[in-house]
């Protein structure tokens, strides 16, 4: 077993066990937790997988930007601690139907992919400066419609919130 | 890392992924402890800047000028009691200085000390440094609701509130300089304002409004006054860290000096030209053997003084209890035998640096008179020996890029802590204030100044 294979199943260790902390976890703070290791753990992926770019930005946005703010609302609430009923069993069936389709349809999906794409590269290949020529070059009007996009949902956000508390 | 790599292909070492990480380890903790040793004399400086700003003298009883004040701190910390609310959350409680500790420290691997000192030169650069100091604030906010105390819940949410707003005009500043400069990459960047004073980035009137940007919106990161208001202790008690006691304590009170330093290498890095000195780069490269030779002799005896003095010291605080023992050897050395072991010590200091030159002429020419084969070996062993030294003079440029770095980045410290003892704190409200409808626009305003200047430029 190389190093790379060995740190890849330490990393897929942790995001399982972590991702199962998060659904399984009975106080809401630490399925959070759980929740920030698991996108710890798959930007660790991103880096074996050599996209050091991408793994940048998911440990910035959703374990520094996403985490902190569902964290922050979180802590504000009371009911954190709240000992919370198992759940019923029609919603335990149906949400173990959704999460085992969705795993099949995604894992049939990423095998299909897998297959696909062409033979591992030998060498780290630094990502930046193509993704960025990429991003503002060949893709840079799909780039901007989401920024718009992004932007608009932003300022409607704070007009529904203005709205609320003026009403 | 790749220096450290090199070496250990020069050793003879093979190859593999577990020699590359040893060599990151090995590469990475030289620097980790350095940082962390610089966070506890920054806490000397914080005292003594804040003590001339209020006429005072600060710490001066431990060691010449006080300047040991931090060794007896940090071992007063490690003995003291390790308390915890009985209806905290122990388990998350414990968790959160390590969270902490490790984003502080993490962002260092980017940060390029010198030309051929730089721990992984990464291309996501200063991207990496904001990506890698962002799950500190998650550290924080949970020490404030493990701690189980209103007051420490109330500082860790202003913690998430602060560092989540002023993360966009840092990162609107850092931007407006990857745009100027086209590259992430921190030694690009700082290899671009190689020359003098006028071709760092500060020279540069837009990126010197995005450096103050920059150091005002950092300064609030760091949680410092005057935006020191998850700690407010006249409102807080101490914010998201007043349950915790020894050495937990000190785990946030060293990430807290060691983000200041983070933030000011970065700014460094990014405005007044990183290692670069402000003019004669053409004249340090020409003497850079001397002047590497100079300050690595510097180096060399600072730290074994500083070694001793923080040995000795040390031993001191603890004397009554865990090391008695010693200090009752030590006092029972006669003051000849001090005066003698500390000649001692400049003497081994001395040869250290002065051997490479003279040394294996010297045994060389000995054996030479002597005119045996054992002779000889002796003048081939000593000369083998004595390369060692020597490849440490031919790190010539990296040393002074090294002392050039520390310097401005102890200057920038000395300005935040300057900001620190003049300014009040802020009101919550008025600070978000200033965030949302100033510091964000500005930078704005900053980013398309930058890019406005680029096609400019570019268009003859």
């Amino acid at each position: 077993m190389t190093a790379l294979s060995l740190l890849f199943w330490l990393l897929f260790i942790a995001v399982a066990a972590s991702g199962f902390a998060t659904v399984l976890a009975r106080n809401l703070l630490y399925a959070a937790l759980g929740l920030a290791l698991t996108l710890l753990g798959t930007a660790g992926l991103f880096l074996l997988l050599h996209a050091d770019f991408l793994a940048a930005v998911q440990v910035l946005v959703y374990v520094g930007g996403i985490t902190v703010l569902i964290l922050f609302a979180l802590v504000l609430s009371a009911d954190v601690l709240k000992k919370r009923d198992a759940p019923d069993r029609v919603n335990l069936f149906l949400g173990a139907v959704t999460a085992a389709g969705t795993f099949f349809f995604l894992a049939r999906e990423a095998v299909r992919v897998a297959q696909r794409l062409p033979a591992a590269v030998g060498g780290f290949q630094p990502t930046t400066a193509h993704l960025g020529e990429l991003l503002l070059g060949k893709y840079v009007l799909p780039f901007e419609i989401a920024s718009v996009v992004l932007v608009v949902t932003m300022v409607g956000a704070v007009m529904i919130l203005r709205k609320e508390l003026e009403g | 890392m790749n220096a450290a790599l090199q070496l250990l292909r020069e050793l003879g070492l093979p190859g593999g992924a577990p020699v590359v990480i040893l060599a990151a380890l090995a590469a990475t903790g030289p620097v980790v402890l350095a940082v962390l040793t610089l966070a506890g004399f920054q806490v000397y400086i914080e005292r003594k800047v804040c003590a001339f700003m209020q006429n005072r003298i600060g710490p001066l009883h431990c060691g010449p000028q006080g300047l040991l004040q931090f060794t007896a701190d940090g071992v007063k910390l490690l003995l003291k009691e390790d308390l915890m609310p009985a209806k905290a959350d122990a388990f998350l409680f414990r968790l959160a200085p390590y969270v902490v500790m490790t984003a502080a420290l993490l962002p260092l691997a980017a940060i390029p000390l010198a030309a051929a000192l730089t721990v992984t030169d990464l291309d996501t650069g200063v991207f990496f440094v904001m990506a890698a100091s962002a799950p500190g604030v998650i550290g924080l906010l949970v020490a404030g609701w493990a701690s189980n105390n209103k007051w420490s819940l109330i500082g860790g949410l202003r913690t998430a509130a602060q560092v989540a707003s002023y993360g966009v005009p840092a990162g609107l500043a850092v931007l407006s300089v990857a745009l100027v400069a086209g590259t992430l990459n921190l030694r690009n960047i700082v290899e671009m304002q190689r020359g003098h004073l006028l071709l760092w980035n500060i020279g540069n009137p837009i990126l010197l409004a995005a450096f103050l940007l920059y150091l005002t919106a950092s300064v609030a990161e760091c949680n410092r006054t005057p935006f020191d208001l998850p700690e407010a202790e006249s409102e807080l008690a101490a914010g998201f860290h007043t349950e915790y006691s020894g050495l937990r304590f000190g785990f946030f009170f060293a990430a807290e000096y060691t983000m200041m330093f983070v933030v000011s290498a970065v700014a460094v890095s990014l405005f007044l030209g990183g290692y670069h000195l402000p003019f004669g780069n053409s004249w340090l490269a020409r003497h850079a053997d001397l002047a590497g030779r100079a300050v690595l002799a510097g180096a060399h005896g600072a730290g074994a003084m500083a070694l001793l003095a923080g040995l000795a010291i040390g031993s001191w605080a603890v004397a009554p209890t865990r090391l008695g023992f010693l200090w009752r050897a030590i006092e029972r050395i006669p003051r000849k035998g001090v005066l003698f072991l500390g000649t001692g010590a400049a003497v081994a200091l001395g040869v250290f640096f002065i051997a490479p030159a003279a040394g294996p002429r010297l045994v060389m020419a000995a054996g030479n008179a002597v005119g045996t084969v054992a002779g000889e070996r002796a003048g081939t062993f000593a000369a083998t020996l004595i390369r060692l030294p020597l490849r440490f003079a031919s790190y010539g440029v990296p040393a002074v890029h090294l002392a050039v770095f520390l310097g401005k980045t102890l200057m920038l410290l000395f300005v935040i802590m300057w900001l620190r003892w003049t300014f009040p704190r802020m009101r919550i409200d008025r600070m978000m204030d200033l965030c949302w409808k100033r510091l964000v626009p500005a930078g704005f305003a900053i980013f398309a100044a930058a890019a406005f200047w680029l096609v400019i430029r570019s268009t003859p």
